[in-house]
This record gives structure tokens, sequence and C-alpha cells, in this order.
């Protein structure tokens, strides 16, 4: 059967507009990452947007009787002195139960020596008590070097930051700054998640683009005028591209966020780390894409989503099984074996990068392994459809299915 | 190949399993004509049709457009019967998509759509999402999608269904001006009426055999042995049917007969002649019997034709099956 050259780039412009006019798909590109955002920064805004706890503090005398006490303020705390007459530590406890403060410090008489003190709170573990103790940490030490003799210079020169010079010996050769090394690692799980994110949010769209137009009849209509194996090529291209403007919309969004807040962006990361993270981003977007499309072409509707196939669409998740041990041991020969497996290599390989812990031919192997499954998958999702697609009212079962992706 | 075949079929086959759903088939479809491609549900039309597509691929056999076993998709049109339109994409962009993939630039198909949209009376219509049309409007908007590129062969599987009477003539002055523009058409339909007055040449399918082919004259010929002849009689009260009928059968022997008695009370009895043969004795052998009021020749229509076809060959094959269960 003759094959026009490009005959699938109509395919592509087809679903591209199918997809980009619909306005649920531009309230999901927009909608996300308001939404993650807000996720993100909601909490802590209703928590006080980062404001200063106020706690009050105390002295505990050995009669008994409170008298005023001074901590240093710090960005997270604000001592205070307790509203009122506090006489006792009964009658603080009772202020913070009646919610007249936050919480309170009560120090021992021989704090500097003994290190005792009591911290109220209303509940359990509040997110402050950590700074709370980081407090109270440089307070006894600063009395106890007080009593030792020593003065503010001399406290200076022992808190003096030691400078050392860390540098990571990678599996590539040469070394890295840690800071950079760091940032990288942020960089890659970011495109992984990123990748995720896009997957799982177009898996629908290609339900509908190849599962649905089974069920609206269009197959045949399209396939006498090309080949089924281009229109499932346009189709997976279109949705990866589809995927690609996803993920650009959302990371730039987020970053133009990020730099209206003024975070810190990581600067350092080397402009060929990036690349290749991006590369086992785009390529395994296309491999599970492929996936997708060859497992959709074995589905008459959304519906046979219940049976077997609905499996595959949770193979992404796979490598998450292997992120404690690869963390653990990035360079164990299991997980070297394992991360040049198409299905798991967009994702353990930028790990295992940013780790400092993926040679140069593990990351050129992994990443030809890929595109040629990318490209093996879709042969095999054209096949199916081709084979498949006249099979109303009826799923193929497992044999069939096998049977058509070895079928010419 | 006949020199003049632009799609010619060469003992065809085709088995789903235990069913060989097309059997040995052979037909050619000339460039300008209509191909009346006609057969009872399940005769295997729709999978011979799939097989000229390339859709599926022959078990045996081949299929040649324009002398070639390699199909050029981007001239050939085919209005499926199992067929849908994308519900939710605009009538215009539709079309021109549709006129994409059979390979037109994106400017021509533009064009040829918005001709197509004016013809169809659909032209305000134009930016309205399919599902917003009229079953019978979406019907023309495919049969406009299958030749909007102007195919050399175009395939039409049941290009009538769900248009209204007003709208079958539009699908017929189509189909008409696609053949004087010289494109071939292969039009399998169940309106037998429109057929007979479209098609050049008709193949009537059963069980994946060809039963008969040809122009309707050579079908005829072919389904009813030669002319149906019709005579109205006037009975002698007392000896009725059987004299007339036992003459008839001696001068030609078979089941041959039918008797329909008429409002004015008199008979008129039809007699399927063999082809050649000569009318004289046959008359003489009735009007020795019954007072003949007039004789007049009957041309079957399609319709029939086809019925009783179909129907001698379901009878053939109960026949044969009871003869091999009986052993």
């Amino acid at each position: 059967m003759a094959e026009r050259r490009f005959e699938w780039l109509p395919v592509v412009r087809w679903e591209l507009a199918r997809v980009l006019r619909r306005g649920d798909f531009i309230a999901s590109v927009l909608l996300t990452p308001l939404l993650a955002i807000g996720f993100g920064w909601l909490p802590s805004m209703l928590a006080g947007g980062g404001r200063p706890v106020a706690l009050a503090v105390v002295r505990v005398e050995a009669s008994g009787a409170l008298s005023p006490a001074r901590l240093a303020d710090t960005k997270s705390l604000r001592w205070t002195a307790p509203p009122g007459d506090a006489r006792d530590l009964a009658a603080l406890e009772r202020m913070v139960r009646e919610k007249r403060v936050a919480g309170a410090v009560a120090l021992a008489a021989d704090f500097a020596d003994s290190g005792r003190a009591t911290v109220l709170m209303r509940a359990s573990r509040p997110g402050w008590l950590e700074d709370v103790r980081t407090a109270l940490r440089g307070e006894a030490r600063r009395e106890r070097a007080a009593g030792l003799g020593l003065d503010s210079t001399a406290l200076a020169r022992l808190d003096a930051p030691l400078r050392l010079q860390e540098r990571v010996a990678t599996a590539a050769g040469g070394s890295r700054d840690p800071q950079a090394a760091r940032a990288e690692r942020l960089v890659g799980l970011a495109l992984v998640v990123l990748m995720m994110a896009v997957l799982f949010s177009t898996i629908s769209y290609l339900m509908i683009g190849i599962s649905g137009e089974k069920q609206a009849r269009v197959t045949e209509v399209v396939v006498s005028a090309i080949r089924a194996e281009s229109w499932m090529d346009g189709k997976i291209l279109a949705f990866t591209l589809i995927g690609l403007l996803m993920a650009l919309a959302w990371a730039g969004s987020l970053l133009m966020l990020g730099g209206a807040l003024a975070f810190s962006l990581p600067v350092s990361v080397r402009a060929g780390s990036l690349l290749v993270d991006v590369a086992f981003a785009i390529l395994g977007l296309y491999f599970y894409n492929a996936l997708f499309a060859a497992v959709l072409a074995t589905m008459q509707g959304i519906e046979s989503s219940a049976k077997f196939q609905g499996y595959f669409f949770v193979l992404p998740m796979t490598p998450l099984l292997f992120l404690a041990p690869l963390l653990r041991d990035p360079e164990a020969g299991w997980l070297v074996a394992v991360s040049q497996l198409p299905p798991l290599s967009p994702t353990l390989l930028p790990v295992r990068i940013a780790l400092g812990a993926a040679q140069p031919w593990e990351i050129a192997l992994a990443l030809a392994l890929l595109a040629l499954g990318g490209w093996w998958m879709r042969g095999v999702a054209g096949r199916i459809f081709r084979l498949g697609m006249l099979m109303y009212g009826k799923d193929p079962t497992l044999p069939e299915i096998l049977r058509w992706m070895r079928a010419r | 190949m006949p020199p003049d075949s632009l799609l010619e079929l060469e003992r065809v086959c085709k088995r789903f399993g235990d069913l060989q759903a097309v059997d040995a088939l052979s037909f050619g479809v000339r460039a300008g004509e209509v191909f009346g491609f006609l057969g009872p549900n399940g005769a295997g039309k729709t999978t011979t049709l799939r097989m000229v597509m390339g859709i599926t691929r022959p078990d045996e056999g081949r299929i040649l457009f324009d002398g070639s076993a390699d199909l050029d998709r981007g001239r050939v049109g085919y209005l499926p019967e199992e067929r849908g339109l994308y519900p939710d994409a605009p009538v215009l962009d539709t079309l021109i998509y549709l006129g994409e993939l059979r390979g037109m630039r994106a400017g021509a198909a533009r064009q040829a759509a918005r001709a197509w949209l004016e013809r169809l009376e659909l032209t305000d219509r134009a930016g309205h999402k399919v599902n917003t049309l009229s079953r019978g409007n979406q019907q023309k908007l495919q049969l406009a999608g299958a030749v909007l590129h102007r195919p050399a062969l175009a395939v039409l599987d049941e290009p009538f269904s769900g248009l209204d009477p007003l709208n079958q003539e539009l699908a017929m002055r189509i189909m008409r001006e696609l053949c004087a523009q010289g494109t071939a058409v292969l039009l399998s339909a169940h309106q037998l009426d429109l057929v007979e007055r479209l098609a050049d040449r008709f193949l009537l399918l059963s069980r994946g055999r060809a039963l008969f082919g040809g122009t309707l004259e050579e079908v005829r010929r072919a389904a009813t042995g030669g002319a149906d002849l019709v005579v109205r009689v006037e009975l002698t009260a007392r000896a009725g049917r059987d004299p007339v009928e036992r003459a008839v059968t001696t001068v030609i022997p078979g089941d041959r007969l039918e008797w329909e008695t008429l409002g004015d009370g008199r008979q008129a009895l039809e007699i399927a002649v063999p082809p050649g043969r000569d009318l004289a004795p046959l008359l003489a052998a009735v009007a020795a019997h019954a007072v003949v009021h007039g004789v007049d020749t009957q041309r079957l229509p399609l319709h029939e034709l086809y019925v009783r076809a179909v129907e001698s060959d379901r009878g053939a094959r109960r026949t044969l099956a009871s003869e091999v269960a009986g052993g």
C-alpha cells in the first residue's frame, strides 16, 4: 500500500487544533499552576503568612515565683512578658489554656547549669517547638559561656564557621560543587515530576483521541485515506507536543511566579545536564504516549480500562519503587541495569545523574534505548490499531493482542 | 485485466475463522461508470469494499488499481458503511481535514470544502459543530468528504442511508457528475430502485460469491433466462387453469408459470420464456384453451431480479445442505 510522505502531518495539526481549542484543556493549563501554588502556599498564608509567633518567657525562681526573662527575638519567634499577673507556673499554664498567649517558656532558676526549662503549649509538637529548642540551646550556650568568663568576642571565635571545601567526585570523572549538584538534583526531580504530571493530564485527551474515535466510527474513514500506522504516528506525535506545550506553560508560569516572589533559582545548573534531563523528559513523554496509544488501541472504550489494560496506566509510577534503594546506593549494579529500561529510564536516570552516579555511556545508552523503545512502541500501536480497529463490540483477548504485535 | 478497468479484482478470497466471507470474487470497474455492487446482508460486500480500500487484505487473489497492486489512496474516495464524523469539530474544518488526509494542500482543500458546502446548501453551517447538523446533513457532509478531492475511484457503501427523497436525488446527481468527470463509482446500496436508475453495470453477491453481473439487460437475461411474457386470458369456467398450464408446460417444460386474477375477472398468466424461444407455439397453446385478450412482455425491475436470484441461491444451499445431511 503506497504511503505518501508526511501523511501523518494533517493528523498532528488536526489533533493539536482539536485539543488546544478545548475549554477544559485551556482551563487545565491555566489553573493547574495556580492550584499547585495555592495548595503550597495557602496553608502557610492561613497560618499567619510567616509572621513570628509571640511566646511568653519567664524565669522560675527557687521559691516558685516567676520573674521576667529576656530571650533574643528571631525571625519566627517574638518573646514577650506574660500578660497580666502570672505569679506561678500554674497561672502561666492557665493563660496558655485560655489562649491568652500562643505558648510560654519557663526557664529554671539554674537553667545555665541544668538546662531545665518548661515549654507550655496547647497542642503537642506545635510548628514553633523546634525553633524554641534552638533558641534555648543558644541561650544556654550564652549563659554557660558567661559563667566561664568568656565574652562575646571569645564566643564568636569559638563559633567561627568551618571552611570545608566539599567536592563531589562524579562517576563521569571530574568533580562538582555540592551546591551545583543539589541544584541539578532539584532541576532533575522537577522535570521528572513535570513529565509525570503532564503524562497523567494528557491521558484523557489521548483516550478521546483513540478509543473515543473508535466509538464515533471515524476510524474507517481516516484509515482508508492514510495508513493506520501513520494515523497513530500523527496522534502520538501530537499528544507528545501537547504534553510539551503543557509542560512549558506550567514550568514557565511557575518560574515567573518564583521570580516574582524573589526565589533564588538554581543558576548553577550546567547546560549539558539540563539538556540531558530535558531529553529524558521529552523521549519519556513520547515513549509513554506510544505505550498508552498501543494500550488504548486494544480498547473499545473507556469502560475497557477496568480490564487488564488498566494496569498499563500505572506503569509510569513503578520507578517510585526503586527510588529508596537508588538514593541509598545509586551505583548498585542492578540499579544501573534497570535504569536502562525504557519504562524506567526517564525517571531513574535523571535522579542518578543528579546524584553524580551515572557514567556518560549509561546516559547515552539509556537515551538510545528510550528513543528506540518509543519508535518500536509506536509501530506496535499502529499494528494493533490496524488489526483491531474493525473489531466492534468486543475487546480483543491478550493472545490476540500478542499476535497483532508480531504481525507485519 | 481488461484495458478499460480502473479497478480489477481477481479471484479474491477472504476468510474469517470458519466463515468464507468472500470466495474467488472477480470483477472490474471502469472509469466513468457507476458499478452497482449488490447483495443481501452478510453477502461479503463490505468485506470486499474494505479490501478494495486496503483496510484489510485478501487471503488470496489480487486487487489492481489502475494496473497496480499498490493502492494510491490519494486517488480513491471512500464512504464506509460504518461511518462517523468528529461530533465536536466545525463542519468546514472537518471537510478540509478529510481533503488533507487524501493529500490535498490546505488551501485547495479549503476552497473545495467551501464549494461543496455551497453545493450542499450548508454554507451557513460552516462554523457550526458537526453534531448540530441533522442526520441527513451529516450524511451529505460525509459524501462530500469522500469525493472532495475528485478521486479516480469513489467507493460508496450505502450512500443513500438516512437521506430523504430530495437528498437521494441530490446524491444521485453528484454521482452522475462524478462519472461524467471520469470517476469510477463502486456503489453498494439496498435502495435498488435508485441503483437501477444510476448504475451502468451490476454485480450480485451472495455468500461471498458472484451470482450474476453485467448490464441490467444482461442481468435480466441471466436471472429470468429471457423475457417474462404476460398473457391476459379469459378462461372457460369449466376447464379452469389446468388445461392452459398443461399446454404451456408441454411447450416450455419447467415451473415457469404464475397466475394473477385481474379486476375484470380475467386472468393474467405470467410465463418466464427462455432466451431465443419462438413465442408462436406458446401463444397457440394458450389460445387453444382460453380466449387471449392481450399479450405483453414484462421487464423485471432490479428489485425483482435480486429477490429471485438470492432466493434461488438460498434454495440451492438448503437443498445441498439437506443432501449432505441425508448422506
